[in-house]
């Protein structure tokens, strides 16, 4: 079976690069900060307990099907393994193909929520946004319709913290 | 010459008898269901991607960064629904009536194509119940939901099993002889078709690694793969009278029935019993050395015309030489209908 491929994420070597360095400047796009970020998924399934109560439980991506209907939780991590604080982290995650947001199931402690249905354009609370139908006119959107879900952290982060941000998708 | 005598009645009322016993089904059209992507599941083997990326600033520099992608493969699910699709109270038959049709609807219902293997067997759900013997088992070919004969093949298993697309649907014929005596008005028979996936069926949530699309794993959904329905005949004690009469008219004002005379025949339809007599069609063949008079033919006192068209009746179109009007279905309440046509005498 190869369906879990959830591996670890790439420690991202950099340098670290002072205010008023007189090192050489290397163009930016090749400066990468000290922050790792690590996507997993898990599948929630609903058992039944010893007391015969139903239970919600996350499995392993390779020890549970995935067939249409099923949720996966999709959970990302970010940890700060540089010298500075890290500020303005926001972290983005597309809703993917074939996948449906559960509504209400964002979490992220120390984050602003928003989410966007025009695929990442632009981004707002649930009630802020709107789609244009054909003719122009404006309506609310329903949560099935999001396309990317982004987590704004409103601290900065110091060296050695970490946290965790996640949200839940039905398998259509 | 030709006359209308009292023996041509008789033979014409087994004939009618004959004809109109052969009803034609009621089948609601088991119409393909059109297929919307994800309305019964993402395709198995599909892989789904996700990452994530970041973006924020350390001392002077502003950064971004993705995640590792996960990668994750949809299982095939195998659900099937099985659905007899005629009007209750089932199919109207007579005794010794062959190759009656019970319409199906099989349907896929999971996420991957599959293939069937179908059976049929008499069941019995009232101890009143008569019992059919299944006779055929076709499969719609043309998608048209009515029986095609030469056209919608026989069931074989090795040659000739149902093959259905995800969200797709296929109408399948079951065919039973009714038993030819000891029926009694409103009895009812029944056939019971089973249809098993191919790919898996048993207990539901059962794994078969690696059989899917793409190597993905295959579960079975809550039907366990299989399905049944059952299809009821329904004994119908209607029959239908033809009281045919014949008035001779000659060219020369008598009613002797000389050459050139003209023969106006009336046939008077009515139906008596219980139950309904389905699409009753009456066919009266044009008498030999007679010709029929082009435009003469009438369905209560209206005009039909002699072509086959969206009208009730023609002449030698439906069959050479003959005369076809459908009635429609009857019961013993239905109004007697008239049908009029003449002949010349050659």
């Amino acid at each position: 079976m190869n369906r879990n491929k959830a591996m670890i994420g790439i420690m991202l070597a950099l340098v670290l690069l002072p205010a008023g360095a007189r090192a050489q400047q290397e163009p930016q796009k090749q400066h990468k900060g000290k922050i790792v970020l690590t996507s997993i998924t898990e599948v929630e399934v609903t058992e039944t307990n010893a007391k015969g109560e139903k239970e919600m439980k996350r499995l392993e991506i390779g020890k549970s099907k995935v067939v249409p209907g099923n949720v996966l939780v999709y959970t990302t991590t970010y940890r700060n393994i540089g010298k500075q604080p890290a500020e303005d982290i926001v972290i983005t995650n597309p809703v993917p193909a074939h996948m449906e947001y559960v509504d209400r199931s964002a979490e992220g402690k120390g984050t602003k929520i928003a989410f966007s249905a025009d695929k990442g354009k632009s981004y707002g609370t649930p009630y802020e946004l709107t789609i244009a139908d054909a003719k122009g006119k404006k309506r609310g959107v329903d949560a099935k319709e999001y396309t990317h879900l982004q987590w704004t952290v409103v601290k900065p982060l110091p060296p050695g913290g970490s946290g965790r941000v996640s949200f839940k998708a039905r398998l259509q | 010459m030709t006359t209308a005598k009292k023996t041509d009645m008789n033979n014409y009322q087994e004939r009618l008898k004959r004809t109109i016993m052969t009803a034609v089904l009621i089948a609601l059209v088991g119409l393909l269901t059109p297929a919307k992507s994800g309305a019964m599941g993402t395709a198995a083997g599909t892989l789904l991607n996700n990452t994530a990326s970041a973006s924020y600033t350390m001392g002077a520099g502003s950064y971004s960064i993705t995640s590792n992608t996960n990668t994750i493969k949809v299982d095939e699910i195998v659900n099937i629904t099985l659905v007899w699709q005629d009007a209750l109270p089932g199919v109207m038959v007579t005794a010794g009536q062959t190759n009656r049709v019970l319409t199906m609807k099989l349907s896929n219902t999971g996420n991957a194509a599959d293939t069937y293997t179908l059976s049929a067997i008499a069941t019995r759900i009232s101890t009143t119940d008569f019992t059919p013997a299944p006779s055929g088992l076709y499969l719609d070919a043309n998608g048209n939901g009515s029986y095609d004969p030469g056209v919608d093949l026989p069931y074989d298993p090795d040659t000739n099993v149902p093959s259905v697309a995800p969200d797709q649907s296929l109408t399948i014929f079951l065919m039973g002889n009714i038993p030819a005596t000891g029926l009694f008005d409103g009895q009812k028979g029944n056939l019971q078709l089973s249809a098993v996936s191919k790919t898996a069926s048993g207990a539901p949530h059962a794994i078969l690694s690696g059989k899917g699309p793409g190597n993905c794993d295959v579960v079975v959904g809550l039907t366990g793969g299989q399905a049944s329905a059952v299809g009821t005949y329904v004994d119908s004690g209607i029959e239908v009278n033809v009281l045919k009469a014949a008035v001779v008219a000659n060219q020369l004002g008598g009613k002797q029935p000389v050459p050139g005379a003209t023969i106006h025949y009336t046939l008077v339809v009515t139906a008596g019993g219980s139950g309904t007599a389905v699409d009753v069609v009456i066919t009266d063949p044009i008498p030999a050395n007679t010709t029929y008079v082009a435009g003469s033919l009438k369905l209560d006192n209206a005009a039909l015309s002699d072509a086959a068209d969206a009208d009730a009746g023609d002449e030698n179109a439906t069959t050479a030489n003959t005369v076809t009007v459908k009635l429609g279905n009857m019961t013993s309440s239905t109004p007697a209908r008239t049908i009029a046509f003449d002949v010349k005498i050659n």
